[in-house]
């Protein structure tokens, strides 16, 4: 027993589900805070990126395999749609700066935040057009029988979501903090004309920013569509979560949208399990807390007071 | 020929509907160091900025090494004999710019500071060579490496923004107000490296300035701006000794 009176494999167990739902919420969050450290703009369509990579993901996964046959083909089809989609996403975050956001470069900032929702209402209705609006099921490339561990149970699904997440999430910090392009960003994201000034092509840093928040986003929609279903309007509750997370965070950190959606992830899971409210009520714990939160550190969470320049 | 390796030919920068820079000719010649000076909002910034094309020019024309970099074609010639290029690309030519408020990245290290002023460079040991040579330069530098560069006074910012911006051994470099700010024994320290740099490493200057005394006596040639007009141009020993100059900026 401890703290919350809970047995210590089913603490572990609620552990183990809200760091998924984290995993995933960290994976979106990371796009909205990525844009908004280089660009000080929220994008607001970075949700329906997240819906199309998973379509994306979905149609070449069904195309080439049948999951029902199981068998190493299978996950073989499932890593190649994960590719597809992660490309085709990226393909797509790129388009829309060019033609939705970058005319709006210089314009008030209202601006290019209203042509993001204009965005997301657009690709959401052609995506309820064109793929219908019920939800679909991908269907898991293993099989996804759950594993007892000592009272505590997993299935193959959650480890492969938290593997995934780990895998992504590091190989970004390291991009970020070591490679020439990923210090490129930082510097871009510090002052835009001076790293012009190191002769850095700003429009492509932006491009390839989108790129990489929007191949993550993939990642998140595939995994969503696993864990739960697939549907046009997915994008729309996730991205909210996940832009807040990354919002508590500290808008503009890295670490920060990772720690944030983690944390969005626990707070839903052991809001219901301690204080023992109706699941239905597990948003309004989350989001009271994450406003508390807020309310404390305005900021959020991992941002330093970044002193104004000379 | 003049071996010019700068110039600048009535250019015309305009914010909205004030113009800032009123048709401004500029020529700097290889090797040296030529210093601008003027009041509060003359546009010296300004000026600096549209050499990079961080300004857009409404008209005129900017010559580096020869080839027109920037050009806004004449009123009558057609649009395909326009030059604009970006930032990124002008300063690929062999420009390099100490913006004004040093404008280091305060979230980065000192040393990826520096790293950044390499960025065009893909040679690792090449940047490694450069590193240690601006450690050299500046002793400071090297016991702050590992410190996030916001961290570091006014004096150690502006000599990282120096020693950055020399990273791409540049042929030209652009340094706006290097002295802003700074305690007097510090601004000699800057100057006498700027005297340097020009003097060793070959590299010519274009030194923005409101500090006129120091900047006419480091520098081979003058030009005074005034409300986005040149309004004197001679060799700085000339302009310490010219009245108007006295009486406007060395307060004599
Ligand atoms: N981004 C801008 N938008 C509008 N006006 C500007 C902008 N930048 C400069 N100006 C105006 O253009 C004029 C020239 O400014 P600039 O910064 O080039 O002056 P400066 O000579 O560098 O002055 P200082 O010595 O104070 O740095 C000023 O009147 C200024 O108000
Ligand atoms: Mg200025």
């Amino acid at each position: 027993m401890n703290l919350f009176n809970i047995p210590h494999n089913e603490l572990l167990q609620h552990l183990l589900n809200g760091l998924t739902l984290g995993a995933i919420y960290s994976l979106i969050a990371l796009g909205y805070t990525m844009v908004y450290g280089i660009l000080k703009f929220i994008n607001f369509a970075h949700g329906e990126i997240l819906m199309l990579g998973a379509y994306a993901g979905y149609y070449v996964y069904y195309l080439i395999c049948d999951p029902s046959q199981g068998g190493s083909f299978v996950i073989f089809a499932f890593i190649i749609s994960l590719l597809t989609a992660m490309v085709i996403s990226a393909s797509l975050g790129v388009f829309i700066e060019r033609v939705a956001y970058r005319p709006l470069r210089k314009a008030p900032r209202l601006a290019p935040l209203l042509s993001a929702i204009g965005v997301s209402i657009i690709l959401m209705n052609l995506a309820a057009l064109f793929f219908g609006t019920k939800s679909r099921k991908f269907d898991y490339p293993i099989d996804n029988t759950t594993i007892q561990l000592d009272g505590t149970s997993i299935t193959p699904n959650q480890i492969m979501i938290l593997a995934v997440g780990l895998i992504m999430m590091t190989a970004l910090k390291l991009f970020i903090d070591k490679s020439r392009l990923g210090k490129a960003m930082r510097a871009t994201s510090q002052n835009q004309s001076v790293a012009a000034l190191m002769g850095i092509n700003v429009n492509f840093i932006i491009s390839l920013t989108f790129a990489i928040g929007s191949a993550l986003a993939a990642v998140a929609g595939i995994m969503m569509s696993l864990e739960f279903k697939l549907y046009p309007t997915m994008g729309q509750m996730a991205g909210l979560k996940a832009f807040i997370a990354a919002v508590v965070g500290g808008i503009g950190n890295i670490s920060g949208a990772m720690l944030g959606g983690i944390l969005l992830g626990l707070l839903e899971t052991f809001g219901v399990v301690i204080l023992g409210i109706p699941q239905g009520l597990k948003d309004t714990i989350a989001f009271s807390v994450l406003i508390i939160i807020l309310l404390v550190k305005p900021s959020g969470l991992l941002i330093k007071n970044i002193r104004e320049k000379v | 020929m003049s071996n010019a390796i700068l110039e600048l030919k009535n250019v015309h920068v305009s914010y909205g509907n004030i113009e800032a820079l009123k048709g401004v000719n500029v020529t700097i010649n290889a090797g040296q160091i030529v210093c601008l000076i003027g009041a509060n909002g003359a546009g010296k910034s300004t000026l600096l900025k549209s050499i990079v094309g961080l300004e857009p020019l409404t008209r005129g024309e900017v010559v580096f090494n020869g080839e027109r970099i920037t050009y806004t074609g004449g009123d009558s010639s057609a649009k395909k004999d326009r030059v604009f290029h970006s930032t990124d690309r002008i300063i690929s030519r062999g420009i390099s710019m100490a913006p004004e408020g040093r404008g280091i990245f305060p979230e980065m290290t000192v040393l990826e500071n520096l790293e950044m002023g390499a960025f065009m460079i893909k040679d690792k040991a090449l940047i490694k060579t450069r590193i240690e040579e601006k450690y050299e330069m500046f002793e400071i530098l090297k016991d702050r490496r590992k410190q996030l560069a916001g961290s570091l006074s006014g004096g150690e910012q502006q000599m990282l923004s120096i020693a950055r911006a020399l990273m791409s051994a540049p042929r030209l470099l652009l340094l706006d107000e290097p002295a802003l700010g700074l305690a007097p024994i510090i601004i000699q320290n800057i100057f006498q490296t700027i005297s340097k740099i020009s003097r060793e490493d070959k590299v010519t200057i274009f030194l923005v300035e409101q500090n006129a005394k120091m900047a006419l006596s480091i520098s081979d040639k003058g030009y005074v701006l005034e409300t986005g007009n040149i309004v004197l141009e001679d060799d700085s020993k000339n302009l310490l000794e010219n009245p108007k100059v006295k009486a406007a900026y060395l307060g004599e």
